[in-house]
């Protein structure tokens, strides 16, 4: 190699289809499976959802019967209740959501593809390792949804435990559907891990030269702070779920009081998994929305270096406030006045990034396109999110709403909507970079807008529902409640409406899509590395370093 | 830029010539953003947090369901950082001496190849295009050609291309009529 190479091999791809796509260990490649997996996972999460709404919008139960699973609502006299069913359904719409749709769309998608891409690095550290996570994923994935189907309790298939597992219902429920879900848990973590690592050594080895940690871009700061977080608590997770396999299958009693195990060290494990876990979902969404609204204001990002260590504090109080989601199981006042405390401190670096969004923008020469819209909506929905977190934070206020709507209201807030709109962010944002087609702006702005009215039609009377005292996790309630019931599922209506409709946007645009080859088609604000690219990029990219004037903006610093 | 230069003044290696001459070596290597202090910060952080979720456990047997799995993703990490850094042990050796110009390159895996040139034929050459990289650097004069520092970014190799030229007009100026003694006594 030493010797003189004059004249350049050019490079060409000659990959065929099935190696291109099935044995690929290109990052931009994986981070487009993640993307359309992640996309297949959240279609069937999705629809159980939607079942679940049909079945919610009246009192009484008319779809999910014993006698049958209907389409179409059948009198309630015809139908005996199936609450097996709905378990199952908010078991899998709960598992589905937190391992196989959020955390592989926004880490594994546009980790995948666009953190190397914005610290100059060729590729992942590890490329075949990259290859091995996502095809975990698949198969923790096929075990998630196979669960549903297989034999599971009450004689019927699937199990309806929750997506949180508490022994003893995880561990007593009949069938191997509780198993499968368990080693599909299992898989996902094994494949998280393996890619936050993978990331990790990227990001600090293979950082473009110059570009020291804080004058990494944004988005890349928050896959690595991501990337941490997963190393941090997904083998806790393992531990935890191992525990929970020797139980049901080798007569461990780790979680069971008869033979001397706690089922609520359980839920300090879980949790201590569970609460970064929400972080894990939400950071890459503040990276995404960091450039899209530096972008679509035309200004820097206001407070760059507060923004990064406010990921960090971000990162590192998530994993000391865990027990904020178990107030209730009987814990000393002490204990409980510090989980409050701690979890309402993380108000204060979230808040130092709300305002620097808005601080971005004021001032700022603003348009609104897709995903500024998109951008936008997170900033508020997650700002609506965090104000419910500080009021259920408070040990004395959540004993009210311990287990309400007004909690599956706050979390949908801040996660669903949350991190949703900022994939949806992500999406338009970066579409034409990863397939060199532009997308219709007015679909786009339809897809926004009715997606943002029926998320908010959906989950804000969720709010007044927890108030009134509905719990969560049944199938039927008292007429009471029937009101806000029936808009929450027209609002569940309109959004899978939306969801179509980005589907059909998604299929029109990448094989009639206008072309689109501008390196930067945004604005000159759009200035991290991927910009400096062809659009798309091609196979092999940054296998010579960058130039330190295409990425160190100093005046964006 | 991930490259050193050093000094020493030695008398020349052959008793032929007299003067004291300068030996310049060039260190060269591929960039790697992570120093070791970084590495013990970040892994003495994780190890650290990731002590916490044992806290609510000390004193039961759960513990040490909990530890392989702890200790596995440090040691995951460990040596993953470990690994990519050890492909990064690429390096060149540029020294240059009044007699002789020599390039060692040791790969990866430790094999060496070694290029050396008399500095009278030396030449230094840049080839902003055309090259595998921009601003490809090549070395001309001994037996065959050879590039050095293909790793660097385009305007490492820029700034090396002079600083490389500067040395070697240094090499041949240095001693140069005790050279050029030695040289018509040697015709």
């Amino acid at each position: 190699m030493a010797d003189a190479a004059v004249h350049g091999h050019e490079h060409e791809d000659n990959r065929g289809f099935f190696t291109r796509w099935f044995m690929s260990t290109n990052h931009k490649d994986i981070g487009i499976l993640y993307l359309l997996t992640a996309a297949l996972a959240g279609f069937i999460s999705v629809a159980f959802t939607v079942y679940m709404r049909l079945e919610l919008m009246d009192p009484g139960v008319q779809y999910m019967c014993r006698e049958g699973a209907r389409l179409l609502p059948a009198a309630v006299e015809n139908c005996t209740p199936n609450g097996h069913l709905y378990n199952v359904l908010i078991t899998a719409h709960g598992v589905l959501m937190m391992f196989f749709v959020v955390i592989p769309a926004l880490f594994g998608g546009f980790g995948n593809f666009f953190m190397p891409l914005q610290i100059g690095a060729p590729d992942m550290a590890f490329p075949r390792m990259n290859n091995l996570s996502y095809w975990l994923f698949v198969a923790g994935t096929t075990m998630a949804v196979c669960s549903v189907f297989a034999p599971g309790g009450n004689g019927q298939a699937g199990s309806g435990i929750g997506w949180v597992l508490y022994p003893p219902l995880s561990t007593t429920e009949q069938g191997f559907s509780t198993d499968l879900a368990l080693f599909a848990v299992h898989l996902s973590g094994a494949s998280s891990i393996l890619g936050a690592i993978n990331i990790i050594t990227t990001f600090l080895n293979m950082r473009a030269p110059g570009m020291t940690l804080f004058k990494v871009p944004l988005f890349a700061w928050s896959i690595f702070v991501t990337a941490w977080l997963i190393l941090l608590a997904l083998p806790v997770l393992a531990g935890a779920v191992t525990m929970l396999i020797t139980d049901r299958n080798f007569g461990t009693t780790f979680f069971d009081p008869a033979g001397g195990g706690d089922p609520v060290l359980y839920q300090h494990i879980l949790w201590f998994f569970g609460h970064p876990e929400v972080y894990i979902v939400i950071l890459p969404a503040f990276g995404i929305v960091s450039h899209v609204v530096a972008t679509f204001s035309r200004k820097p990002i206001f407070g760059y270096l507060p923004m990064v260590w406010a990921l960090i504090a971000i990162g590192v109080l998530g994993f000391v406030v865990w027990a904020h989601h178990m107030y209730t199981v009987g814990m000393s006042l002490t204990q409980q006045s510090y989980f409050m405390l701690a979890t309402m401190v993380i108000a204060v670096p979230t808040g130092i990034k709300i305002f620097s969004w808005i601080a971005t923008m004021w001032g700022g020469s603003l348009s609104f396109e897709t995903p500024m819209l998109f951008a936008i909506g997170f900033i508020f929905l997650f700002t609506v999110g965090g104000v419910t977190g500080i009021v259920l934070s408070q040990a004395s206020i959540d004993r009210y709403y311990h287990d309400t709507y007004y909690v599956v209201a706050h979390f949908h807030y801040v996660m669903s909507l949350g991190a949703v709109f900022g994939i949806f962010a992500g999406i338009y944002y970066w579409f034409s970079k990863m397939t060199g087609r532009q997308y219709p702006e007015w679909a786009g702005k339809v897809h926004f807008w009715t997606f943002f009215i029926g998320a908010n039609l959906t989950f804000f009377p969720q709010h007044f529902l927890g108030r009134q005292g509905m719990p969560r996790r049944y199938i039927d309630y008292p007429d009471g409640f029937a009101f806000w019931n029936s808009v929450s599922s027209w609002g569940a209506f309109l959004s899978f409406a939306s969801f179509l409709f980005f589907i059909g946007v998604i299929a029109y645009s990448l094989f009639r899509g206008a072309r689109e080859a501008r390196p930067n088609y945004w604005n000159e604000h759009a200035d991290t590395l991927e910009w400096t690219l062809p659009t798309p990029p091609p196979e092999h990219t940054f296998e010579t370093l960058p130039k330190r004037t295409d990425w160190d903006r100093s005046v964006a610093h | 830029m991930p490259l050193e230069w050093q000094e020493t003044r030695d008398a020349a290696p052959d008793g032929a010539v007299s003067c004291i001459a300068p030996v310049l070596r060039l260190h060269l290597w591929p960039h790697r953003s992570l120093s070791a202090n970084g590495f013990v910060t970040f892994v003495g952080a994780t190890a650290a947090l990731l002590a916490v979720p044992l806290l609510p456990l000390i004193g039961t047997v759960l513990v040490w369901m909990l530890l392989p799995f702890l200790l596995g993703a440090l040691a995951l990490v460990w040596v993953a950082l470990r690994v990519s850094a050890a492909q990064g042990r690429l390096t060149e050796t540029l020294s240059l001496a009044p007699r002789r110009v020599e390039l060692v390159r040791r790969e990866v895996h430790g094999d060496e190849r070694l290029w050396s040139a008399d500095p009278a034929w030396v030449s230094v050459h840049l080839h902003r295009t055309g090259g595998p990289v921009e601003n490809y650097l090549t070395l001309r004069g001994g037996a065959r050609e050879v590039e050095i520092g293909a790793f660097l970014s385009a305007e490492e190799r820029l700034a090396l291309h002079s600083e490389l030229e500067s040395a070697l007009i240094r090499i041949k100026r240095t001693c140069g009529a005790e050279r050029s003694a030695a040289t018509l006594s040697a015709l």
